[in-house]
């Protein structure tokens, strides 16, 4: 009897001193002393507190045996208690030595299956303990009550450590967030918000009817008062109305605002976000402006566009008057030279047949000869003009070859040195080049050469020198005729293939020209896919150089 | 789960013997490490060798990060298994971290064991105000980064450092396959708990006849660490051995064999 109002009064008595050891701010003092003032009212020798940090491990957390604390055990052999109870007995348990229980302790194990922890209580004797219906009270009533404890002191610490993280979120977000407790009448503000706000507060719960002054007095300034004002009073009128994508402009900044109803069981509120997004607001209106400029830019270009096909559209029915033209003047000298080729022709027939049928005398003969180079004169222009618009016209049909170059230079020099022969000039022939052969048009090619050598000697003053010579480089060849002539003026080298055009130098023996032979020359050698140079100095001689491709002989 | 399954336990040698030898293995490696050693005392001497838990062919279900981040869980296995087999007054040899946990089963079970042999362990690896370990923080901290990045690129760089012994390249690739079959999370933690311990204080509480065997050379453990635990240990003589690298007794089991007779 006794002993059973001793351990009732044992379990009141642990009843009232939990109440001394709460600390709810330090959880590992808390329970310590919980259980030193477990051990002391039980009088066991040992407490143990053992935590599960997994299944196989069992870490004694706190213990009057300090040097055990972080060390792990396991309590597996003891077993649970009935369903009943709450801890169950042990006498003289056998343990291993590498346990921390003593060899024949006396054991009541609390397994603790909490739903924050796992793990249980261990309370030993070193010897064996007198049992009753007061132990059973007393340990039904303290196991409850440290259950209770222990969960409370778990909600009070998670809710410690959710309101860190809360506050950690809620005043760290870049956005001002207000959340008006319609329940409590508060408001709570974050940093961001005061800041935008202008709230000097140290408090992140205010109440509500001074944040919505505060909120007045922004909504003032914004350049979209009205606006702003408008929606907010739909706002007012329903209460469960959101609003996301609210623009507050102000002059430097620009907020998007969204407001939302928060709306539970017990809690009533409403919850506001304000967004700065002066920096991409603005930012879009520069864009928006710039793309204007571009918009501007981009109509007169397209002004100019129409401007310039309108010319080109003019440029080309021009061009097409001009070929019309053209075709016209080429239509008409082929009728006049043809024309004019026969009368110079019966003048030269008629002088011939003057001069057969009687002797001439004196200035006669002079005359008649003058009659004769004059029209022979006259026909050579005709045929050159008529050549000329008949390769412009595309009328001559090339017919290339293989040609012995060589051979073909020595027979053609041959020809024009009987020229050159009356003005005592020399014409050479240097034959340097790796190709012996051509592929090209004889013709067009002698007619060329023709050209320009009867050129030479016709500028050059007796006894001096032709050279043609001939080199090669990759895939072309190179003929040259210099001679030592008058040589040719600047002026004279910008206009050397162009028609009719004379040149300053003139023929040193009376010799005649049209003025129409290097144009011959040049249209021919782009007949031939050649190209054709000069370099010339005036009083220092000229050379022509014509270049021709290899690549065409297969 | 019983302790010879749990460890792995192996009894060879002369099993009517009344004198044990019980052998513990170091990090990355198992009780195959002891092949050569054992062979000079199997006649004479019961031999009981085992798996770390963790480590060779130890049950995998009785591995926990959590219980074993304490050296002085792997103690009290070498207590229960030595309990389990009824052994007492038997003769501890212990390689590396082993050495250690040996001592601690013994300053809580001080009838188990007579003598201790401690082959290149040591009770703190990293470098204090008088005391060279050997290692410093941020040695072991770099250890850890490239451990944890690529712990087979790790294995290859750690097993030829800490086995030496180049000319016989064998040696480190056996010691290099032993850690790769480590499961890396396992010997992440394992290592860290070992390079990161301090048993120092330790020493003080042990009073058994101990040999203190070292290499001369060897990378994880320095000479002066012996030295330390030779004048640590009340009891205790120091015998120097000529091999090179952490694992004399796989290394130079004969130089071993040697330090172990004038002892045991």
């Amino acid at each position: 009897m006794e002993d059973l109002i001793y351990w009732k009064e044992q379990a009141l008595d642990f009843l009232i001193q939990i109440k001394t050891v709460y600390d709810f701010q330090n959880v590992d003092a808390f329970r310590r002393n919980l259980l030193l003032r477990m051990k002391e009212l039980t009088k066991c020798d040992d407490i143990y507190f053992i935590i599960k940090e997994d299944e196989i491990s069992e870490k004694i957390t706190y213990s009057n045996q300090i040097e055990l604390e972080g060390t792990f055990t396991e309590t597996s052999f003891l077993k649970d208690p009935s369903t009943e109870k709450q801890y169950s007995y042990h006498e003289k348990v056998k343990v291993g030595r590498s346990h921390f229980l003593k060899e024949d302790t006396t054991v009541i194990y609390i397994p603790l299956f909490e739903l924050h922890i796992k793990g249980s209580i261990v309370l030993g004797w070193n010897s064996p303990l007198q049992l009753s219906d007061g132990v059973d009270y007393f340990f039904n009533v303290c196991i409850t009550r440290l259950k209770e404890v222990l969960k409370l002191n778990y909600m009070i610490f998670s809710l410690e450590e959710l309101r860190i993280k809360f506050n950690a979120v809620f005043h760290s977000v870049s956005q001002a967030l207000i959340f008006v407790d319609e329940t409590d009448n508060n408001a709570w503000i974050n940093s961001k918000a005061k800041e935008i706000l202008g709230i000097y507060s140290e408090y992140e719960v205010l109440s509500p009817i001074v944040i919505s002054e505060y909120m007045r007095m922004f909504r003032e300034n914004a350049i979209n008062e009205n606006e702003i004002t408008a929606i907010a009073t739909e706002l007012f009128k329903d209460p469960e109305k959101e609003i996301n994508n609210w623009l507050w402009k102000f002059k430097n900044s620009v907020y998007k605002v969204s407001s939302k109803p928060v709306i539970t069981e017990r809690k009533k509120g409403r919850l506001w976000m304000f967004e700065d997004i002066s920096e991409i607001y603005f930012a879009n209106q520069r864009l928006a402006e710039n793309n204007e400029e571009f918009k501007a830019a981009n109509d007169h270009l397209s002004e100019q566009n129409a401007l310039i096909l309108s010319q080109n559209e003019e440029i080309q029915f021009k061009n097409n008057r001009l070929e019309e033209i053209n075709q016209e003047k080429n239509a008409l000298i082929n009728i006049v030279s043809h024309d004019l080729k026969s009368p110079f022709q019966q003048i030269q027939g008629m002088a011939q047949v003057i001069e057969m049928i009687s002797p001439l005398q004196g200035d006669q003969k002079v005359f008649i000869d003058n009659i004769k180079v004059v029209s022979k004169k006259g026909l050579n222009l005709v045929k050159d003009i008529l050549d000329i618009s008949a390769i412009e016209q595309q009328k001559i049909n090339k017919q290339e070859e293989i040609i012995d170059l060589q051979k073909f230079l020595a027979i053609e020099i041959k020809i024009c040195q009987t020229v050159a022969d009356k003005k005592n000039i020399k014409i050479h022939l240097n034959y340097e080049s790796q190709y012996s052969e051509l592929y090209t048009d004889p013709d067009f090619l002698r007619r060329i050469l023709d050209n320009l050598i009867s050129n030479a000697v016709k500028f050059s003053y007796n006894e001096k020198n032709i050279y043609v010579h001939v080199t090669s480089r990759t895939d072309k060849i190179i003929i040259s005729i210099k001679d030592e002539g008058q040589g040719m003026t600047e002026l004279d080298k910008q206009h050397l293939f162009e028609k009719f055009k004379k040149l300053s130098a003139r023929p040193t023996a009376g010799e005649s020209s049209s003025g129409l032979g290097l144009s011959i020359v040049k249209l021919l050698v782009e007949q031939l896919n050649g190209t054709i140079t000069c370099e010339s100095e005036w009083g220092h001689g000229t050379t022509f150089i014509l270049e021709f491709n290899t690549t065409e002989v297969e | 789960m019983n302790s010879i399954e749990k460890n792995n336990v192996t009894i060879t040698g002369n099993q009517d013997s009344k004198e044990t030898l019980v052998f513990g293995h170091g990090f990355g490696t198992d009780q195959t490490y002891w092949r050569f050693v054992i062979k000079a005392f199997s006649e004479r001497y019961k031999i009981i060798t085992f798996d770390n838990v963790g480590a060779g062919k130890s049950a995998p279900a009785a591995y926990s990060n959590n219980k074993y981040s304490h050296l002085q869980s792997y103690a009290d296995d070498i207590i229960d298994l030595t309990e389990e087999l009824d052994i007492k007054d038997a003769v501890f040899i212990g390689h590396s971290v082993s050495g250690i946990t040996g001592m601690l089963a013994s300053i809580k079970a001080a009838e188990i064991f007579s003598k201790h042999i401690f082959i290149n362990a040591s009770p703190r690896y990293l470098n204090d105000d008088g005391y060279i370990g050997g290692f410093e923080q941020s040695d072991l901290d770099k250890l850890y980064n490239t451990m944890q990045s690529n712990y087979h690129a790790w294995v290859s760089g750690f097993a030829p450092t800490f086995m030496g012994n180049p000319e016989k390249p064998e040696l480190a690739i056996e010691f290099a396959n032993s850690l790769s079959a480590l499961r890396p999370d396992i010997a992440y933690t394992v290592c860290k708990v070992i390079f990161q311990s301090d048993h120092r204080k330790d020493l003080g509480k042990f009073n058994k006849k101990s040999l203190i065997i070292q290499s001369i050379k060897d990378i994880a453990v320095p000479i002066e660490v012996a030295m330390y635990l030779n004048k640590n240990i009340k009891d205790s003589t120091l015998f120097k051995i000529n091999a090179d690298g952490h694992f004399p007794h796989i290394s130079a089991p004969d130089e071993v064999i040697k330090a172990l007779k004038t002892f045991i």
